[in-house]
């Protein structure tokens, strides 16, 4: 079929297409720029590279305060996405469906570790937990980290059900299934994409965390981020690079993964 | 008292959610087994808090409701065995039509041979063969509506209760879905219990109706009963069209009321409470029951003028307005030739004019 366009439209596509081009480039740009650096042969940030190996891969992989690090953060990042995905999913219910009392204070309770500032965050973090022996252990960065969280999987979670029709709940009541089955066969299935958004919201706000675990964290719970940060004070050196381009194909291919998910998977 | 032909009976059932204003009051009402019964009202009348109550959705604040004689107030809607076709149609998204209409099936452990035996006659049944794979979105209005139906089927029911369920659907349409549901009702002998504000498909489709207003029923009857002799004011304006008009009461004399008018005085049947001589009281009169062979002087015949001419094809709907300023409609046939300004004289049969109290 042959569509025929006025010249102007052509025109202002052109430059809508022009423009979009130009963001997604200032977005992507700096983290682009750094990837090269990784494979660079000596240890300086310098353009043009003086020489392409692999060295600081050689050196990641090698040294075990790296290993630990991932296995930390790996660690840290699950306990805490389960916290928060459980705690946040039933406040969102509680939230979305029924009646709350002083609705709007709880909510803004609930959102709070979102909005307040996370180095102040982490200094009460670090006080209180002080103050119940936690401080410097893996239950208390996973505690903090799960505050920190929920607010995500509460919003999600929430906006999920504010678009979830109540009838299929007394359609499915009313064709005989008791309120688990009705979660179960209906509830649960509809609202699921948003669960698991929330969890995965979550999980990256603990994995890309750095402020709480430098006040709350001993050496035993390096997590990548504050390794990466203590990285780049003490020893700059291009191995810090090397972790954040794996960390950065890690996010692409999933990504990829999610976007493909949502093309195919079932759709309403 | 239980009869047996009874499906659900209300024993002065009232339903308040602030202990104020009640949303049903003091309501007395039965279904008989496999009829097609109409709670018609317009929105706020309490009709479809009934359904609720029925349902299990809604419990009520006093009184009773009884299912085959054992009393239900409390009994869960999961327990209730009731088929609900929901105004929205309610389907679950996320499974296939064949997966939707199985689903109460499943919760009753029905094996799976004779699920999908039964999910396939209840397709065939609403005209969905071949879409069973589909999902809901997939499907247009009418055809969710039909998977609706086979849904709430399924399971034989002893009752199946239907909210405003072609509310969504364009006109034509909702006229084919009336007749489909109808001869669906005819064929199952299942009791139906349906919702509506369009009181023309009330007419077509019911058994009976029950006319609600303010949480009340104002009259429980056939759809001929209703619209032939409506008990009060609200039906009569509410079922059909009605002009209505206060007039003074002067007596009544072999059954009629008489009553009068500033234009003459007019006879008709009374629905009357305890008024006497001289209480206002309110005329109705459908314009299609006003003709226009009045002679002046005649017994319920009334001058008019005629202000206004509306064509509609098969008839024509024409606004009058008498000397002293009462103004009602009519319609005669196009072939009459009355145009606007012509004065005629309207003569209104006295079994046609409806005398109510004012209330």
């Amino acid at each position: 079929m042959i569509r025929f366009r006025p010249a102007s439209t052509v025109g202002a596509r052109l430059a809508f297409l022009t423009v979009c081009a130009l963001v997604l480039l200032f977005l992507v740009l700096p983290v682009v720029a750094i990837v090269p650096l990784s494979f660079s042969a000596d240890p300086w940030f310098t353009y043009p590279l003086p020489g392409w190996s692999l060295r600081w891969y050689q050196d990641l992989f090698g040294s075990e305060q790296w290993r630990n690090a991932f296995f930390n953060s790996l660690i840290v990042g699950s306990a805490s996405t389960v916290l928060a995905t459980l705690l946040g999913t039933l406040a969102a219910f509680g939230l979305a469906f029924h009646r709350v009392p002083f609705r709007s204070l709880v909510m803004a309770i609930v959102i709070c570790p979102m909005i307040v500032p996370v180095v102040i965050t982490a200094v009460a973090m670090y006080f209180s937990m002080q103050a119940v022996g936690l401080a410097n252990s893996y239950t208390g960065i996973i505690l903090a980290h799960t505050a920190l969280s929920c607010p995500f999987v509460v919003l999600t979670v929430m906006a999920v059900l504010n678009r979830f029709d109540r009838n299929l709940e007394r359609a499915a009541a009313s064709l005989g299934a008791g309120p688990i089955t009705v979660f179960r066969k209906v509830t649960f299935p509809i609202i699921a994409p948003g669960i698991v958004s929330g969890a995965l919201f979550a999980f990256f706000t603990s994995w890309d965390e750095v402020i709480v675990v430098l006040f709350l964290g001993a050496p035993d719970q390096r997590t990548l981020p504050r390794q990466m940060f203590s990285g780049i004070r003490e020893q700059l050196s291009p191995t810090i690079i090397a972790a954040a381009t794996l960390l950065i194909a890690g996010y692409i291919i999933l990504g990829i993964f999610m976007a493909f998910r949502r093309d195919t998977g079932v759709q309403r | 008292m239980f009869s047996p032909d009874s499906v659900v009976s209300f024993k002065n059932v009232s339903k308040t959610y602030d202990g104020k204003t009640f949303v049903v009051r003091n309501l007395n009402l039965e279904l008989k087994k496999g009829e097609f019964l109409t709670l018609l009202g317009p929105s706020g009348s309490g009709k479809t808090t009934t359904l609720m109550l029925i349902a299990g959705f809604e419990h009520p604040t006093t009184g009773l409701i009884q299912m085959g004689g054992k009393v239900i107030n409390d009994l869960p809607p999961s327990r209730r065995n009731i088929g609900i076709v929901f105004q929205n149609y309610a389907l679950f998204p996320h499974m296939t039509i064949a997966e939707n209409v199985a689903f109460p099936l499943q919760v009753r452990r029905v094996s799976k041979p004779e699920i999908q035996e039964r999910v396939s006659a209840a397709l065939v049944k609403v005209q969905l063969t071949g879409f069973a794979e589909r999902k809901p979105s997939q499907l247009s209005g009418g055809q969710q509506q039909r998977v609706a139906l086979a849904r709430a089927l399924v399971f034989n029911p002893s009752l199946v209760l239907m909210d405003e369920p072609l509310g969504a659907l364009d006109r034509r349409l909702r006229e084919v879905m009336q007749l489909e549901i109808r001869s669906l009702h005819a064929a199952l002998g299942t009791t139906f219990v349906y919702v509506t504000h369009d009181q023309s498909e009330a007419l077509t489709m019911s058994d009976r109706i029950a006319v609600f207003h303010e949480g009340a029923v104002q009259q429980l009857a056939t759809p001929t009963d209703i619209y032939e002799n409506p008990r009060n004011g609200f039906v009569a304006r509410f079922v059909g069209e009605s002009n209505q008009f206060p007039a003074i009461l002067r007596g009544t004399e072999d059954g009629c009321a008489i009553v009068e008018t500033p234009d003459g005085v007019l006879k008709g049947r009374h629905f009357l409470a305890d008024e006497a001589g001289g209480d206002q009281v309110l005329v109705s009169i459908r314009p299609e029951n006003i003709s226009f062979d009045g002679n002046a002087g005649d017994d319920n015949c009334i001058g008019a003028k005629v202000i206004d001419r509306i064509f509609h094809g098969d008839h024509v709907q024409l606004s009058l307005e008498t000397a002293s300023g009462i103004k009602f409609v009519g319609r005669s046939s196009a072939e009459l030739g009355l145009q606007q300004d012509d004065d005629v004289v309207v003569r209104i049969r006295k079994e046609k004019c409806i005398i109510f109290s004012q209330k």
